[in-house]
């Protein structure tokens, strides 16, 4: 009796791992049917998926890593923005260019504030409590979609990181740690005088600059 | 393993209660280390067995999961639930062994890009073939690149694509080490 030519090798890690196509997979199969060879070999590559999936998902450790990775977070500091301090110090001292970049950013973050706060004071004072109340919702809520984005982006990113070149991801972290301290900072503001719509504003827009740059780091990746 | 936070007992935090995980993991998410212990203490045994079947060296993988749960703390902040945390934690480890290959290991990554470039299996010896090997021997002898993409793909359940992503290289790479390193499996587990 004649066989078909045995399944190439796609094929049998295909029919394997069931990752064929509907139609692929029932002409391999047609072909195992008939052909003890390809049957014997997809079935060996299927007892390594066996095997491979019985090892057990986690293992106890001997030695117990906790003492180090404390103290490594006791050393730095670390604040969960999202680098460490550590990578900042090194970017900056490797390009001066980056610090200087990072300080334009904080600086425009500052004239923009002071802008702000002029053009905003006067219309604050005079804008009557119900459309005080909906500014001050509109900047919060603001605020909060792009706090939101941000963070959704940031672990749209975390995937990207590891294909960043280490140059461009310390330039990231440290553009975004500039930003971060600024976001702080307003907080801190927002949290004193609650009520304050050009606050609550400026800290949408370095929400917004946060997303804006997160972004282009993810187009660029 | 129970513990405790201000002699609040939180039990085991990988499968307790998840109203009290996620009390333990926003306590650690607003600066609480002793929480983040917590966390860590649940999960770490997961991470060192991804670190130690990425990286198929014991050392190694000590340093990198020290290296992720790091880098964990620093980024717990962004962790907001929509994934649960061991998967948050898993994908973050990922990244973390990847990026350090990156960084470190460019022979790692010239193999995860060419996989007509290394033999495997090459590093096992004739002694060894003659002795059915157990997996976690055998996957820690693949070559580096084949091993990566076998653990992500195998174990971890990424698709080829996903990989691409993550490593840079091809999809269709991605799926060559794959096989290679099935196939060199199969030889050094006598199948």
């Amino acid at each position: 009796m004649m066989h078909a030519p045995h399944l190439e090798e796609d094929d049998r890690q295909g029919a394997a791992d069931g990752t064929l196509d509907a139609d692929r997979m029932r002409e391999a199969y047609a072909h195992l049917a008939v052909c003890g060879e390809c049957a014997a070999d997809v079935q060996r590559l299927r007892m390594v998926m066996m095997r491979t999936r019985e090892a057990p998902v986690a293992i106890e450790t001997q030695e117990d890593l906790w003492p180090a990775i404390r103290a490594r977070i006791d050393r730095s500091k670390i604040v969960p923005l999202g680098v460490t301090n550590a990578a900042n110090a090194r970017g900056a001292r490797r390009r001066p260019w980056l610090a200087i970049a990072s300080t334009a950013i904080a600086a425009a973050l500052l004239i923009a504030a002071l802008m702000e706060m002029q053009r905003w004071r006067p219309s604050d004072v005079a804008e009557v409590p119900a459309a005080a109340d909906v500014a001050f919702a509109s900047a919060a809520d603001s605020s909060r979609m792009y706090e939101n984005e941000a963070r959704r982006l940031l672990n749209e990113l975390e995937m990207q990181r590891a294909m960043m070149t280490p140059a461009a991801r310390a330039s990231l972290d440290s553009d975004l740690v500039v930003i971060d301290r600024s976001i702080a900072e307003l907080k801190d503001a927002v949290a004193r005088d609650p009520r304050n719509v050009s606050l609550q504003r400026l800290l949408a827009a370095s929400y917004r600059q946060k997303v804006e740059l997160i972004e282009r780091a993810n187009n660029a990746g | 393993m129970d513990q405790s936070i201000d002699g609040v007992a939180v039990g085991h935090v990988g499968d307790g209660d998840p109203a009290r995980l996620d009390e333990v993991v926003r306590r650690a998410q607003a600066g609480d280390v002793d929480a983040f212990e917590l966390v860590y203490r649940a999960h770490v045994s997961a991470i060192y067995a991804l670190c130690g079947r990425m990286c198929g060296d014991d050392v190694e993988a000590k340093e990198l999961v020290q290296d992720a749960f790091v880098r964990a703390w620093e980024r717990l902040r962004s962790f907001r639930g929509q994934s649960s945390l061991g998967t948050w934690l898993h994908r973050l480890a990922v990244n973390v062994v990847l990026e350090k290959w990156r960084t470190s290991k460019r022979e790692a990554l010239r193999m995860i890009d060419d996989p007509d470039g290394v033999e495997l299996g090459a590093s096992a010896t004739s002694m060894d073939l003659d002795t059915a090997m157990d997996v976690k021997d055998a996957t820690a002898r693949l070559p580096a690149g084949a091993r990566v993409v076998f653990v992500l793909h195998d174990i971890e359940g990424y698709s080829h694509d996903e990989i691409a992503t993550m490593t840079g290289i091809a999809a269709g790479t991605s799926r060559a080490q794959l096989f290679r390193a099935r196939r060199a499996l199969a030889r050094m587990l006598d199948l």
